[in-house]
C-alpha cells in the first residue's frame, strides 16, 4: 500500500489479497499447498469483498442515495463516540487513543492476525486506528479542518472506506495484546471495538451471529443458541441421565433453587456443543457439596453477553437481566463458568455499570476458577493425577488472564491433577496469543468469513500448540489442550478440524472441569482421548 | 522586539504549566469509563505483580482487604521514561536508540533550564560546572532527531503512518538542539545562556551581550514549551491517564464513593444513538431495562 488514502478508493477489487504462501508457515509440522479459494460467483457479484476478499456481512451494494445516508450516519456516529453522554462508557480511553498515538508501530508484532497473515498492512493493530484517527481529525478537529493532510487528516469518507472499515472492525479479536506493547498506553483493541459500537449503535450493522442471532435472540428466546426454557430442562434431564450412565451416580442438577449460595452461569453454547462439560461441573460441584443452582429463566440459562464485543447498550441489557435473575433467586454470588468474555463482563465491566449501592451490584460476581482450585486443594474429592498421564497444555483465555488477571488458580489445578505432564505454551499468561476466535470469530459462520478465520486468525495459535507439543507429536501419544473458555474451545475445535490436528497428531481438547473430573478416583475416566468431543 | 522576546520568555513556562493543568483538568472531567484494565498491573501483591495476577484470583475478593497500591505503580513509569522499556523490547524498526537519545535530550533540556534558573536565583552558588548537561542534551538531541527523521523517511512502513506534522515536530526538535549545539561551539562555557536566563529573571535581558544564535535557540525552546500541551508532545504527560487511570485502574467501586455518584449521574445520560435497537431519547438506565425491542430490529 502506497498511501493510507487508498483505503477510500471505490473499487470492487480487494485492497489486499491473502495468498496462502505468504501466511506464516506451519512447517515443519504441516506442509500446505497453495489452494486459492474459489467462492461462489453469485456472492462475488452480490456482496462486498473489497477489504481482503472475505466478508462477514451479507450486505448488498446500496444505491447512491443510501450510500450518502450511510456516510452521514457514520460521521454522526463518530461524533457520538466522542460525546460524554452517548459514550460515557469508553469515551476517555478512546479519545486519548485517537489523539496521542506517536506512530512508532511498537505494537505491530503483538498481533496474531498481523503475524498470521504474513504481516499484511491492513491487519497491523495501528492500521484501522489510523484510518479512524484520520477521519476523526478531518471532520472533528480544528487542526484537521485547517491543515488537512499536513496533520494526517487526509482520508476521504466514502462509502467504500466505511464499508472496508466495517469489515476491518471484524479482523481484530479485541484480545488487546497490542496494548501491552504500546509505550503510550494506546488501545488499538479498544478502537476496533468502538468502531463496532458505532456501526451497531448508529447504523444497526453487526454480524448476524452476535446481533440478530446474538443479543437479540438471547433477550427474546432466552439463549443465543435459540434454546428455550423447555429445551434447557430437557437437556438438563439428558445430562443427568448421561451422568448416571457413565458414572453410576444419580445427580440432581439444581435448577432454580431459591436461596442457593451460588448461581452458576454457563455459556449457553456448552449445553448444545459440549454437554459433557456441564456434566463435569455438575459432578464436581455435587461431589464437593457446593450449594449452587442453575436458572431456567429466559436468559438465565445462557451466561454469555455478546454485547461485550460490539454494543454497550446490548451489553447492559443482557447483563442487567442476568443480575436481576440472580437477585430474584436470592443467591449471594454469581459464579461464571468457563466462559472468558462473560468473566470479564460480570467481574470487571459490570463493576462500573451499576452504582455500588444497587442490590444488583452487591451480588458478588466471581470466576469459577478460584472456587475450583479451592475444591481441588481442600481434598474434599479424591483425585488421582495419574488418570491424566498424557501431555497437557493450557490455552490462556485473553479475557480471563490478560484482561482480569486470573492466572494462577487454573495452573495450580492442572499441576495438582496431572503427574507432571503439564507444559506451558510460550508465550503464556498475559502475553499469550489469542486463540483466534475471540470477540465472536468462533461463532461467525456467514459467507466466506470462516475460511479467513481458519486460514489467518487461528494460525498463530495452531503453530503455538504444535510448537508446545513438538517433542511428542507422535500420533500414538494422546495430547490435550485445556481451555477455560467456551469461545476458545470453539477455536480449538475449528483448528483441529481445519488442520486435522487430531488425525495427524492426536491433539484433543476440553475444558478444565472435564480434566478435574477425569482425575476423580471413584468414577470411571471421564475423558475419551481417542475421540473428539462432538 | 526585545520586549516581545522577554514577554515570550516569561510567558512560556506559564503557558506550559497552565496548558498542562488545563489539559489534565479537561481529561479528568471526562466521564468515568467502565473498567478497562490490563494485566500485569504494577500494584497489589508483589507475587501477583510478577505473574500478572489480580485480587480476582481469590474467593470472596470483595470482602478481603486486598492491597491495591504499591510503589511499583510509580516505579514502572520510570522504566519507560528512562529506558523506553517497551520500545526496546518490542519495536522492530530499530527506533529505540534514536528515540532514547531524543527522550534523554528533552529530559536534559529541562534539566538545563532548571540549572540555569537555579543559577540565576541563587547567585552565590556557581552551577557553571554543570554545563555538561546541556552539551549532552544538544548532542543527543541532534543525533536522535536526525535518526528518527531518517528512519521515518526511509522505512516504507513507518513512512506510511508519518504525516507532515510528525516531520515538522522532529525538525522543530532538531532545530532546538542544533542551535543549542552551535551556541556551544561558539561559546563553550555557555555563558550567554546563563546571562539570558539571569536576564529573564530580572525582567531585563541584556540582548547586546548575547549572540543572535543563542537568542534563536531560546526562542525555539520557549515556543517548544508553549507547544507541548497542545501537540503530540503531550504523549508523555498523558500516560498518567492512559496507564494510571485506565489500564492500571482496577479499583472496584465502594458505596458512597465519588465514583458511585458519577456512575449514577452517567446512567441518567440520554443514550442518543439511533440504531434500530436504541431508544435515543431515553437514558442509559431506561435503555438497559428495556429488553423488549425485538420488533424494532
Ligand atoms: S499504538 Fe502505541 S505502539 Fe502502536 S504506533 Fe501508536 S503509540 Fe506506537
Ligand atoms: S487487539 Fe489483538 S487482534 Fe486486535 S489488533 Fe490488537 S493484538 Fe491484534
Amino acid at each position: 500500500m502506497k498511501s493510507l488514502k487508498d483505503f477510500s478508493i471505490e473499487t470492487k477489487e480487494p485492497l489486499v489479497k491473502i495468498e496462502d504462501n505468504e501466511l506464516v508457515s506451519l512447517a515443519p509440522y504441516i506442509t500446505e499447498e497453495n489452494h486459492p479459494n474459489k467462492f461462489s460467483k453469485e456472492w462475488i457479484e452480490k456482496y462486498d469483498f473489497s477489504l481482503d476478499g472475505y466478508t462477514v456481512f451479507p450486505i448488498e451494494n446500496p444505491n447512491e442515495e443510501e450510500k450518502a445516508q450511510i456516510v452521514k450516519k457514520f460521521l454522526t456516529g463518530i461524533q457520538k463516540l466522542i460525546l460524554p453522554e452517548s459514550n460515557w462508557t469508553l469515551m476517555k480511553p478512546l479519545l486519548l487513543s485517537l489523539k496521542y498515538c506517536v506512530k512508532c508501530n511498537t505494537c505491530a508484532d503483538a498481533c496474531h492476525v498481523y503475524i498470521g497473515s504474513g504481516k499484511k498492512e491492513i491487519y497491523r493493530p495501528n492500521f484501522r486506528s489510523e484510518i479512524l484517527r484520520r477521519i476523526y481529525k478531518r471532520h472533528f478537529t480544528t487542526s484537521g479542518k485547517l491543515l488537512k493532510s499536513f496533520v494526517g487528516a487526509d482520508i476521504e469518507v466514502t462509502y467504500a472506506a466505511i464499508r472496508r472499515l466495517l469489515e476491518l472492525a471484524y479482523r481484530c479479536t479485541l484480545c488487546r495484546r497490542c496494548v501491552l506493547q504500546c509505550p503510550v498506553g494506546i488501545d488499538n483493541g479498544l478502537i476496533a471495538r468502538e468502531l463496532r459500537k458505532l456501526f451497531s449503535q448508529e447504523l444497526g450493522m453487526a454480524p448476524v451471529e452476535i446481533f440478530l442471532k446474538g443479543t437479540r435472540l438471547h433477550l427474546k428466546a432466552g439463549s443465543t443458541t435459540g434454546m428455550r426454557t423447555e429445551a434447557f430442562r430437557d437437556i438438563i434431564k439428558f445430562i443427568e441421565d448421561d451422568i448416571q450412565e457413565k458414572t453410576g451416580r444419580k445427580i440432581k442438577i439444581p435448577v432454580d433453587k431459591k436461596g442457593a449460595e451460588i448461581l452458576l452461569y454457563h455459556n449457553g453454547g456448552e449445553y448444545i456443543s459440549w454437554p459433557d462439560h456441564i456434566a463435569a461441573f455438575a459432578i464436581l460441584f455435587d461431589a464437593a457439596g457446593i450449594n449452587y443452582t442453575l436458572s431456567s429463566e429466559t436468559i438465565g440459562y445462557d451466561g454469555v453477553n455478546y454485547g461485550a464485543w460490539y454494543d454497550d447498550v446490548e451489553l447492559a441489557r443482557v447483563g442487567l437481566r442476568h443480575l436481576e435473575i440472580a437477585h430474584e433467586l436470592g443467591v449471594k454470588k454469581v459464579v461464571i463458568g468457563e466462559c472468558g468474555h462473560s468473566h470479564k463482563v460480570y467481574t470487571v465491566i459490570f463493576d462500573r455499570i451499576l452504582p455500588a449501592s444497587s442490590p444488583l451490584w452487591n451480588i458478588q460476581r466471581e470466576s469459577c476458577l478460584p472456587l475450583m482450585w479451592e475444591i481441588v486443594k481442600s481434598g474434599r474429592i479424591k483425585l488421582d493425577p495419574s488418570r491424566n498421564n498424557f501431555p497437557v497444555t493450557m490455552h490462556d483465555s485473553c479475557n480471563i488472564v490478560r484482561l482480569m488477571g486470573i492466572y494462577k488458580p487454573q495452573r495450580d489445578i492442572i499441576k495438582a491433577i496431572t503427574p507432571g505432564t503439564f507444559r506451558e505454551m510460550n508465550p503464556n499468561g498475559s502475553m499469550n496469543y489469542c486463540c483466534g476466535g475471540g470477540s465472536g470469530f468462533a461463532i461467525f459462520r456467514t459467507l466466506n468469513f470462516p475460511v479467513w478465520k481458519n486460514k489467518v486468525s487461528l494460525r498463530v495459535k495452531t503453530k503455538q500448540i504444535l510448537d508446545t507439543f513438538s517433542d511428542v507429536l507422535d500420533k500414538d501419544i494422546p495430547k490435550h489442550v485445556v481451555a477455560t473458555c467456551s469461545n476458545c474451545k470453539g477455536s480449538l475445535r475449528d483448528m483441529i478440524h481445519a488442520y486435522q490436528l487430531f488425525d495427524r497428531f492426536k491433539i484433543n481438547y476440553s475444558g478444565l472441569a472435564d480434566l478435574i473430573v477425569n482425575a476423580m478416583v471413584d468414577i470411571p475416566p471421564f475423558l475419551n482421548l481417542e475421540e473428539l468431543p462432538e | 522586539m526585545e520586549a516581545l522576546l522577554l514577554f515570550l520568555a516569561v510567558l512560556s513556562p506559564v503557558a506550559l504549566t497552565a496548558g498542562i493543568a488545563i489539559k489534565f483538568y479537561k481529561i479528568s472531567q471526562m466521564p468515568l469509563n467502565i473498567r478497562w484494565e490490563i494485566y500485569p498491573l504494577p500494584k497489589g501483591e508483589l507475587e501477583k505483580i510478577r505473574y500478572g495476577g489480580s485480587y480476582m484470583e481469590e474467593i470472596d475478593w470483595v470482602k478481603k482487604n486486598n492491597p491495591r497500591r504499591s510503589y511499583f505503580e510509580f516505579v514502572e513509569p520510570f522504566k519507560e521514561l528512562f529506558f523506553l522499556h517497551r520500545v526496546h523490547k518490542f519495536n522492530k524498526y530499530g527506533l529505540w536508540i534514536w528515540s532514547m537519545a531524543l527522550h534523554w535530550a528533552v529530559g536534559l533540556l529541562f534539566g538545563t533550564l532548571i540549572i540555569l534558573l537555579l543559577d540565576g536565583i541563587f547567585t552565590d552558588i556557581d552551577l557553571s560546572g554543570l554545563v555538561i548537561v546541556p552539551i549532552f542534551s544538544y548532542v543527543l538531541g541532534v543525533f536522535g532527531s536526525l535518526g528518527l527523521i531518517a528512519k521515518r523517511f526511509i522505512n516504507k512502513e513507518l513512512k506510511l503512518y508519518t504525516s507532515g506534522i510528525e516531520y515538522f515536530n522532529l525538525i522543530f526538535l532538531l532545530l532546538i538542539f542544533f542551535t543549542g549545539f552551535l551556541s556551544f561551539i561558539q561559546d563553550s562555557s555557555l555563558s550567554e545562556a546563563f546571562i539570558y536566563v539571569d536576564g529573564v529573571l530580572k525582567l531585563s535581558i541584556p540582548f547586546d551581550e548575547i549572540s543572535s544564535l543563542t537568542i534563536i535557540h531560546f526562542l525555539l525552546v520557549e515556543l517548544f514549551l508553549m507547544y507541548i500541551p497542545f501537540s503530540k508532545f503531550f504523549h508523555g504527560p498523558v500516560k498518567f491517564f492512559t496507564f494510571h487511570k485506565i489500564l492500571w485502574s482496577d479499583e472496584f467501586q465502594t458505596k458512597g464513593s465519588k465514583e458511585e455518584k458519577k456512575i449514577m449521574q452517567q446512567l441518567h445520560y440520554k443514550v442518543r444513538w439511533s440504531g434500530p435497537h436504541m431508544l435515543s431519547d431515553q437514558n442509559w438506565l431506561e435503555n438497559a431495562k428495556n429488553t423488549n425491542l425485538h420488533e424494532k430490529s
